[in-house]
């Protein structure tokens, strides 16, 4: 009898030590991230039947369990995905929403102070310092667009950064996870009935957690207690104890862009299959690509077009005027080396994988700045039953390709049409050969105007105020001209020949990064609180309350002096018997 | 509800933080005027300000068109007036010089006295704005319109060539403009002969010195005398046409004026917009900043003094 309760009083002191240790791990463990505090279960062991009866044999320490619910974590996992999506968007586009209107940076202050120096140099055409006035506002404006090109060029870069350091924690994180996985199996596979190493696990589910933060994942729990893990486009991350690596590549249609895949051996060549943003779904990674996919772009060619428009209708003028000496007029404003406009204002990458045998080159022939759009387009070379023929869509929309026609027909002038079927940009083309089928062209008709816009210039004298007609000093003709371009439409022409005007073009702008910032603002606040509630939920379940600690403390200090108190009683119980024979 | 400990932590330290930001931003907005800093802060409001902002640049720059504008239309007003008067003399000694009882000595001393007129009326049309331009020249403001010696024609230019040349227009408002220039042509030229004020003087005087007026017969079947009348209404004319240059010049500053009223009432209209678009209401701002104070310090005792609890503190 003694024997038994020794036995069941042991086994009541392992089981309050077994909760003091647990206790004292979670008290230990109050401010490690992902600690799910673990709770030591009890069970009473199977009684023996002693006669009719069955007395109690004590207790068993069943297991040290975490608590943890799978369901929760899974939300805060594709909660947190969208919430970095977000977030990465909004800080980028922020940052543009940041400059766009500041007073003293913006671009619409230098844009009113030029074309105030017009009409200032319209009342004394001859006046040298108004003319230098004018001079400097258009250098001074050159120079905003200059610097807000080159915030979006930083934010380009950045986004190169970003995508760099989003892959590294990806491959880092899925290497991890997948040596946890490793370990956790090597457990598991011992033996059936050993219980989960619960750390590692919590380990192995910070890990999720941060790679989520990364991009979007798909997790499948397998029985044997490792993960699968999937990106939204069904890439595997993690199978098992292998994972696979993500790498970067400079875009082969725009050098300046670094894209993320996978690299798979094509016709034995090592080639990167990229992932789009749309493919990604959510994620920080998602949200940079598809900030630079969408709204840098838009914005940076937008700028781009009202530099192009500002400057080549000043240069239009300044050659049909004369200057102060009466000779023809000069052009203002440059946008690069080559003299060309359209080449020093526009940009074509070929695809960095088209045909080496012939390459082929893409010539811009004109671009009408009245029908530009924001958009870029690709330009592919179909197969036409054996025929390679030129087809275009608007980049990054992932529309159909459409054939162009030729202005004049078979003219071989390839014809670029806005959605109202106007001609936009036009290009020729060097002869094609049947190995060109599948090449890739990109044109961003603006995308380098505002890079490149400067002033040609330095002597006031050179500034074409006066008309050709009436070459006099005092004529001040065609610089009222210029101070008319601020407010005549001449953008954005394709559905209303009104037009939209220089100034107007950028408020409209201004608007719509506005818009779109507080929407990102609002969308990413949206998902960060809904993330907050999650984590919220997984905390109040899983995190570690110190005062329920404390008492649990006294819990299993008491129940280990009472185990000890009836040893002691039963050593007393036993002396007793025996004092029976002295 | 079961809560952890983090969390409460977390909790309290994120309500500090909210508070915290939302003090920084009104005061950001107190300290600028400006309810918006950015454009996501109010989208449309800043469209509106932007646009606002660029109208009243554009008035701003129509004002300093028009004051430019009026200071010269002042300056021919000037030129105007001044030869108004030497006219006058002019047209006295004329008709003095009519009368038929005058000895030669007489005749000398109007001569001498034309002569003297003659000059002083060249300065006027000759005279030249602030920056040197030739205020009657149009848009040749280099150009001399009646030097001394020359032709006497305006800027030397044939008839044609010269109602050709042009004044300089100027905006004043949107859309409208308004001519800074009257010439010389037309203000010192006799529409009908094409000759200027300074060609019909110096006809004049020298038909006046010559021994044989008033009655030889140089131009029949016209006599010296004769053909000095004939310069005199002449002359008439063209003080017709410097009267008229001088009403043109009244009218156009009258509406100088007028436009400089209409754009300086647009201005107060636009800046209006702009503030109500952009500006802060700062009795909102302020008592939502008191507010704010008061929320942040009531977060911080409360977390200062609820911290504090916890059952290890009894645990000994």
């Amino acid at each position: 009898m003694t024997n038994s309760v020794y036995g069941i009083a042991l086994s009541g002191l392992n089981a309050a030590r077994s909760g003091l240790s647990t206790t004292s791990n979670n008290i230990a463990n109050v401010n490690t991230v992902g600690y799910n505090r673990q709770q030591s279960i009890q069970s009473a062991r199977p009684a023996n039947a002693i006669g009719s009866e069955f007395i109690g044999q004590g207790v068993d320490v069943q297991s040290v369990e975490r608590v943890y619910s799978e369901f929760v974590a899974a939300q805060q996992e594709k909660a947190t995905s969208e919430s970095a999506f977000f977030t990465a968007k909004y800080d980028q586009v922020s940052r543009i929403d940041g400059i766009i209107a500041d007073e003293s940076s913006g671009l619409a202050s230098a844009m009113n102070d030029f074309f105030n120096a017009a009409q200032v140099l319209s009342n004394d055409p001859a006046n040298m310092s108004a003319r230098q006035n004018y001079l400097s506002g258009a250098e001074s404006l050159s120079a905003r667009f200059n610097a807000v090109n080159n915030v979006m060029d930083d934010l380009r870069y950045a986004t190169d950064l970003k995508v760099t350091d989003a892959v590294d924690r990806i491959n880092n994180a899925t290497s991890q996870i997948s040596e946890l996985n490793r370990r956790i199996l090597a457990y598991t596979s011992e033996s059936n009935n050993r219980g989960l190493p619960n750390d590692l696990l919590d380990q192995r589910d910070k890990l999720v957690v941060q790679l989520a933060e990364q991009v979007q994942i798909t997790k499948v729990n397998l029985s044997d207690g490792s993960v699968n893990l999937f990106m939204g486009n069904g890439q595997p991350l993690v199978v098992k104890d292998e994972s696979f690596k993500v790498s970067t590549l400079r875009d082969p249609e725009d050098p300046e862009n670094l894209l993320v895949g996978v690299n798979r051996r094509i016709n034995g060549e090592d080639r990167l299959i990229s992932f789009d943003a749309d493919s990604l779904g959510s994620g920080a990674l998602a949200g940079y690509l598809s900030f630079r996919e969408n709204e840098l772009s838009e914005y940076q060619n937008t700028i781009g077009l009202i530099a192009a428009q500002i400057g080549s209708s000043v240069n239009a003028l300044q050659k049909n005027g004369v200057d102060l000496a009466g000779a023809a007029g000069l052009e203002m404003f440059s946008f690069g080396a080559s003299l060309n406009p359209i080449d020093d204002f526009s940009r074509v990458n070929p695809n960095a994988y088209n045909d080496d045998a012939n390459p082929v080159s893409l010539t811009l022939n004109s671009i009408d700045l009245t029908k530009v759009t924001g958009d870029d387009y690709e330009i592919l070379i179909r197969d036409n039953g054996g025929v390679p023929t030129p087809q275009f869509r608007i980049a990054g929309d992932g529309g159909k390709f459409v054939d162009l026609a030729q202005s004049p027909a078979g003219s071989g002038n390839y014809v670029v049409p806005d959605v109202a079927g106007n001609p936009v940009v036009t290009f020729g083309l060097s002869a094609l050969a049947g190995s060109n089928i599948g090449d890739r062209f990109t044109i961003m008709p603006t995308r380098d105007a505002a890079r490149n816009i400067s002033i040609a210039f330095t002597r006031p004298e050179l500034v074409a105020a006066a008309s050709a007609s009436d070459p006099q000093p005092g004529n001040n003709e065609n610089i009222l001209a210029i101070a008319g371009l601020q407010t005549t439409g001449t953008l954005f022409q394709n559905f209303n020949p009104k037009g939209v005007s220089v100034s107007d073009a950028f408020n409209q702008m201004v608007s719509r990064v506005g818009n779109k910032t507080r929407e990102l603002e609002v969308s990413s606040q949206a998902r960060q609180s809904v993330l907050a509630q999650i984590v919220e939920t997984r905390d109040a379940q899983s995190g570690v309350n110190m005062d329920e600690e404390a008492a649990n403390l006294i819990k299993y200090q008491q129940a280990y002096q009472a185990a000890g108190r009836v040893i002691s009683l039963s050593k007393e119980m036993f002396d007793q018997i025996l004092g029976i024979f002295r | 509800m079961r809560i952890s400990t983090n969390q409460y932590f977390n909790k309290n330290t994120s309500q500090m933080t909210d508070n915290q930001s939302r003090l920084s931003k009104l005061q950001g907005q107190l300290s600028t005027g400006s309810r918006i800093e950015k454009p996501s802060d109010d989208p449309l409001a800043m469209a509106t300000a932007l646009g606002a902002k660029s109208g009243i640049n554009r008035l701003e720059a129509f004002q300093g068109n028009l004051s430019y504008l009026t200071n010269q239309l002042s300056q021919m007003e000037e030129v105007f007036n001044a030869s108004s008067e030497v006219m006058t003399g002019i047209k006295e000694s004329m008709t003095a010089a009519g009368n038929p009882i005058l000895s030669t000595s007489d005749r000398a001393v109007i001569v001498q006295e034309l002569r003297g007129r003659m000059d002083e009326l060249r300065g006027i049309a000759n005279r030249t704005g602030p920056n040197g331009d030739y205020l009657m020249s149009g848009t040749n403001s280099a150009t001399e319109p009646f030097p001394a010696g020359g032709t006497e024609d305006f800027l030397g230019m044939t008839p044609a060539a010269a109602a050709a040349v042009k004044g300089r227009s100027v905006d004043v408002a949107n859309g409208r403009q308004l001519d800074l220039n009257i010439t010389g042509y037309q203000a010192f030229v006799n529409p009908n002969t094409q000759e200027s004020v300074f060609k019909t003087l110096d006809d004049a005087i020298n038909l006046l010195a010559d021994p044989g007026y008033p009655n030889t017969v140089v131009n029949p079947p016209q006599t010296l005398g004769e053909e000095f009348r004939a310069k005199g209404s002449d002359l008439d004319k063209i003080f017709d046409q410097i009267q008229l240059s001088r009403t043109k010049v009244g009218v156009r500053l009258r509406e100088a004026e007028t436009i400089t009223q209409i754009n300086a009432s647009a201005m107060n209209e636009l800046e209006r917009v702009a503030g109500d678009a952009a500006g802060l209401d700062y009795a909102k701002a302020i008592s939502e900043l008191s507010q704010g104070q008061l929320q942040l310090q009531a977060t911080q005792q409360s977390f200062a003094s609820v911290s504090k609890l916890s059952l290890f503190n009894y645990i000994s």
